[in-house]
C-alpha cells in the first residue's frame, strides 16, 4: 500500500507531502530555494487549512505550506491520513 | 504550543468551533489539528472536535474530508508576508532573536532549537566564546615560561660554556619538556583561541605569534645543533 501523497506544481514552484506511518516528508521548492523536512507526527504542533485550501502544518516555530485541491481524492486522503496520524500520536 | 498564522506568523485566536483568526491580518483558517500541551489546557478547542476525520481500519483510502466552505477573504489577507532578505519568498519562520521574518533558506537552527536569521547568527558567532579567554591566558603563560626558560638556558650556556653533549640527558630533557613542549602547547592553545569568522582579541594573536616565534627559534637551534653534531 503506497503512502498518501500530495503533489502540486506550477511554473515556479512545486510542493510534495507524503504521509507515512511515522510522520511526514515535505518538500517545497520555489524559484528562490527549497525547503525539505522530514519529521514524526509528535513534532507537528498544528495543522491549518486556509480558505484557499492551502494546508499548513507547524513544526516548532517553522511553518510549511502546500496547496491542496478539495476535489482531488488523493489530496483529501493525504490530509485525512495526516490528521489520523496526529491523533494517533496524541493518544 | 502556540500556533502561528501560516501567512504572517502572527498569533491565532479561536473564534468559533474549529475556526481560527489571525490577529495580525485577520485571515481565517480551519484548525484541523492542534497539539494540546499542559500549558495550553485552557484551549477552547477540545481535541475531539478539532477534526472529524478518522481512518477506517483496513481501508486503503480514508474517507475524504468534507469540502470546507470558503471563508470571507479580508483585504489584508492578500498581503502575504515575505522574507526580509528575499522579498520574493514567503516567510516560514520568525527569528527568535530579533523577530525578523525569514524564509526556509534564511532560517538557521542553532543548538537548543533556536531559530535565528543570518544577521543574528553572525552576531552570535562574534560573541566571544567563554573558553577562549582561558586558552589565551594559558597560551601567554606558556609563552612567558618558554621565554624565561630559553633565556636562562642561553645565559647558562654562554656563561658556563655548557656543552649539550656533556650535559647529557638532563639538559636535553630540560630543553624538550621545559621549553619545547610548553611552546608547542602554547602555540596550539593560541591557535585554538583564533577562530575563523569569529572576533579574535589582540592578546590571542600576541600569544600565538609569541609561541610561534619561540618554536621557530627552538627549531633553528635544534637544526644548528644537529648540524654541528654531524661535523
Amino acid at each position: 500500500m503506497s503512502n498518501p501523497i500530495i503533489t502540486t506544481g506550477g511554473m515556479l514552484s512545486s510542493h510534495y507531502l507524503e504521509v507515512t506511518f511515522m510522520g511526514v516528508r515535505y518538500s517545497g521548492a520555489q524559484a528562490s530555494g527549497t525547503a525539505v523536512k522530514r519529521c514524526n507526527f509528535e513534532k507537528i504542533t498544528g495543522v491549518l487549512l486556509s480558505p484557499a485550501h492551502e494546508l499548513s502544518f507547524q513544526i516548532g516555530k517553522e511553518i510549511f505550506r502546500i496547496p491542496t485541491k478539495p476535489d482531488d481524492p488523493k489530496h483529501q486522503a493525504a490530509i485525512a491520513a495526516l490528521i489520523a496520524g496526529l491523533q494517533r500520536s496524541v493518544a | 504550543m502556540e500556533i502561528f498564522c501560516p501567512e504572517c506568523l502572527g498569533a491565532l485566536v479561536i473564534t468559533e468551533g474549529d475556526r481560527a483568526r489571525c490577529t495580525v491580518h485577520g485571515g481565517f483558517y480551519r484548525v484541523l489539528f492542534r497539539r494540546i500541551t499542559p500549558s495550553a489546557t485552557n484551549s477552547p478547542i477540545p481535541l475531539e472536535s478539532v477534526t472529524a476525520t478518522t481512518t477506517h481500519a483496513g481501508s486503503a483510502m480514508p474517507p475524504p474530508l468534507p469540502i470546507i466552505p470558503p471563508l470571507p477573504e479580508t483585504a489584508a489577507r492578500s498581503a502575504a508576508v515575505y522574507c526580509a532578505r528575499h522579498p520574493s519568498t514567503t516567510a516560514t519562520a520568525r527569528c527568535d532573536s530579533c523577530g525578523t521574518l525569514m524564509c526556509a533558506n534564511c532560517n538557521l537552527i542553532l543548538d537548543g532549537n533556536t531559530h535565528v536569521c543570518p544577521a543574528c547568527a553572525a552576531a552570535w558567532s562574534e560573541a566571544p566564546n567563554a573558553k577562549r579567554p582561558a586558552s589565551v591566558i594559558w597560551s601567554l603563560a606558556f609563552a612567558g615560561w618558554c621565554t624565561v626558560g630559553l633565556v636562562a638556558l642561553l645565559v647558562a650556556a654562554s656563561m658556563t660554556k655548557l656543552d649539550i653533549e656533556q650535559g647529557g640527558k638532563l639538559v636535553r630533557g630540560l630543553c624538550t619538556f621545559g621549553i619545547i613542549v610548553p611552546a608547542i602547547a602554547g602555540f596550539a592553545l593560541g591557535l585554538n583561541a583564533i577562530k575563523r569568522r569569529e572576533k579574535t582579541s589582540a592578546l590571542a594573536w600576541v600569544a600565538t605569534l609569541w609561541n610561534g616565534i619561540l618554536l621557530l627559534i627552538l627549531l633553528l637551534a635544534l637544526v644548528m645543533g644537529f648540524s654541528m653534531q654531524a661535523r
